[in-house]
């Protein structure tokens, strides 16, 4: 990396953690209720300090790693897929996670739902990637297709977990399964946090071979890099990204395609820079959309998922309108 | 030194597109690969640089089956540019051409200036959306000349140039390396005139072999390319000429 875009790197990088930096605070600072000083650190336990340590921070640490998460995820999902829709919402992973955690709701274990939701999103990726293999040709286009049908197939299959449960936990589903942070607990947000922290390490390590995978099948095989096997762990390190966060925030769309496509728009397609640009990214993005769906109506709150939608949907029509994949 | 095919044979979706080829790539040559459209040449070269697996046989690279190579040893052996590029992300130019290098651009850099007949620096702030199909053709053989890897295997290596860079690279060619050049060519004249040896396939079979002027005969035109020639042959260059073409 010459001169230039060395600085150029790290110029983002530090533009993309002031900016995340700020986003958090203002989750933290604003909100229903007077939280002081004394509140955070103060010795005695006053409701302030309940408030903030078991409610505010938690939730603004969940949607942190929930949004970078995912915005890292779907980077990686559209350069290893080369194709600009792939994205776990589209491929119908993020639709198995679903099915997965909604499962161990409905039957009333909700400590559960993050194994669930890990494993059904990391049977899901075993399966699209047995159907693309058409004759051993690895091929995007039957994998996208195969997404589509396994996206409606689970979704059926998430009605039908929801009619069946007990109508008691069927509002909360519902709400969970539209995307939000409201059900959280501070063991799982932990768990959460440090797994995608864990994965976008190892991503990083990796953002070489990324590169290279992003050229092109046999391009990598040239350079030294076998694209099946590098795609397959590629595959294992999403579905546990992403089953980690439909578990612990349910369906926030759109956060995978919007982040990657406008942080390529400043630093190109080398992932060295791309990948930590799409964690802060995707973090910042999905904190002011909590932030704002919980105060905007407060004390109700509008799911996150709908407002990343709202939001999303839009750009990505203009994006494919302009023809501009990447 | 040597690229050994032996008894190899490929299928693709039941499809047999080699069949038990037996030949020797040796060092220190440029090796041409030629025959009709659909006869293998590419699929040949694949098989060389590991793209597709063997059915049967093996292919053996300085004494040791492909199979066995550590992939990023067997990279650094082996310069590839394959025939078209593929569907990728929109990269920069020169991020694309230093990734043979592990992303070095300095390095990059000085290669590219040794391989000034490519005039690579001039595409390093484009993207790979914005060139025309010679230019892609530079930026691959870039990439597979970029590591001065001992051994060359080129897919129809001037399609697309124009004729002074087609020819500045078939001259860099001839240039004495450790290992040797192996190309994949439709332009028997271009074959006839650098290359010191041909192979010739037809349906995936190996029909000939040898120095080109022991292998173009007018009967190998005819039932090789379908065509009825004469062939004339010179000192100077282009050394071969097709004269009279009839196809039947």
């Amino acid at each position: 990396m010459g001169g230039d875009s060395l600085a150029r790197h790290r110029t983002l990088l530090s533009a993309g953690a002031v900016a995340f930096s700020l986003a958090f605070m203002l989750a933290l600072v604003v909100g229903s209720g007077q939280i002081g000083w004394s509140d955070i650190f103060g010795a005695e336990s006053t409701l302030g300090k309940t408030m903030f340590w078991k409610l505010r921070f938690p939730r603004a640490v969940a949607a942190a790693a929930v949004g970078g998460g995912l915005a890292l995820v779907g980077a990686v999902l559209q350069s290893s897929l080369r194709n600009p829709l792939a994205d776990p919402f589209l491929l119908g992973v993020s639709s198995a996670a679903a099915v997965g955690a909604v499962l161990a709701l409905a039957l009333g274990w909700p400590g559960m739902r993050f194994g669930f939701s890990v494993i059904s999103a990391l049977l899901c990726l075993l399966f699209l990637d047995k159907v693309a293999y058409r004759r051993g040709v690895f091929s995007t286009h039957n994998l996208l297709l195969a997404g589509v049908a396994v996206t409606y197939l689970l979704s059926a299959a998430t009605g039908v977990i929801v009619l069946l449960a007990d109508p008691t936990r069927t509002r909360g589903l519902l709400f969970w399964l539209m995307g939000g942070f409201s059900m959280l607990d501070t063991t799982s947000t932990a768990i959460c946090a440090v797994l995608v922290g864990v994965v976008a390490i190892w991503m990083q390590f990796e953002h070489d071979k990324l590169d290279t995978l992003a050229l092109g099948d046999e391009s990598a095989h040239i350079l030294g890099l076998r694209p099946n096997r590098f795609r397959r762990t590629l595959f294992l390190a999403s579905a546990i990204v992403v089953g980690l966060t439909v578990a612990t925030a349910g369906g926030i769309g759109f956060v995978g395609i919007l982040v990657p496509h406008i942080a390529r728009l400043f630093c190109g397609v080398t992932h060295r820079t791309l990948l930590p640009l799409c964690l802060f990214g995707g973090a910042t993005l999905t904190l002011l959309a909590d932030t704002f769906a919980r105060t905007v109506i407060s004390p109700r709150e509008i799911p996150v998922g709908l407002l990343t939608a709202l939001l999303g949907a839009p750009f990505f029509l203009h994006q494919l309108r302009r023809g501009k994949g990447f | 030194m040597s690229f050994q095919l032996r008894g190899v044979t490929v299928r693709r979706q039941g499809q047999k597109v080699l069949s038990t080829i037996d030949h020797g790539f040796e060092s220190g040559l440029v090796s041409g690969v030629v025959g009709p459209n659909g006869s293998g040449k590419s699929s040949l070269l694949r098989t060389l640089y590991g793209y597709l697996e063997v059915d049967e046989g093996s292919v053996i690279l300085e004494d040791r089956e492909l199979t066995r190579w550590n992939p990023r040893e067997l990279a650094s052996r082996l310069g590839v540019c394959p025939q078209e590029s593929e569907p990728s992300l929109d990269f920069r130019i020169d991020q694309v051409l230093a990734l043979p290098l592990g992303g070095d651009l300095s390095t990059m850099k000085e290669q590219s200036a040794r391989l000034d007949f490519l005039r690579l620096e001039t595409l390093y702030d484009r993207t790979l959306s914005q060139l025309s199909g010679g230019e892609r053709q530079r930026v691959r053989l870039g990439m597979a000349l970029m590591k001065e890897a001992p051994w060359l295997i080129l897919d129809e290596p001037i399609n697309h140039l124009d004729l002074a860079t087609g020819w500045s690279l078939m001259r860099y060619l001839q240039k004495p390396r450790e290992g040797g050049v192996l190309l994949a060519l439709h332009d028997l004249t271009t074959a006839a005139h650098y290359c010191q040896n041909l192979l010739v396939l037809r349906d995936g079979e190996k029909v000939a072999a040898g120095p080109p002027r022991e292998v173009l005969t007018p009967e190998l035109l005819k039932t090789v390319f379908r065509l009825d020639a004469k062939i004339e042959w010179s000192t100077e260059p282009p050394g071969l000429k097709v004269l009279g073409v009839e196809v039947g």
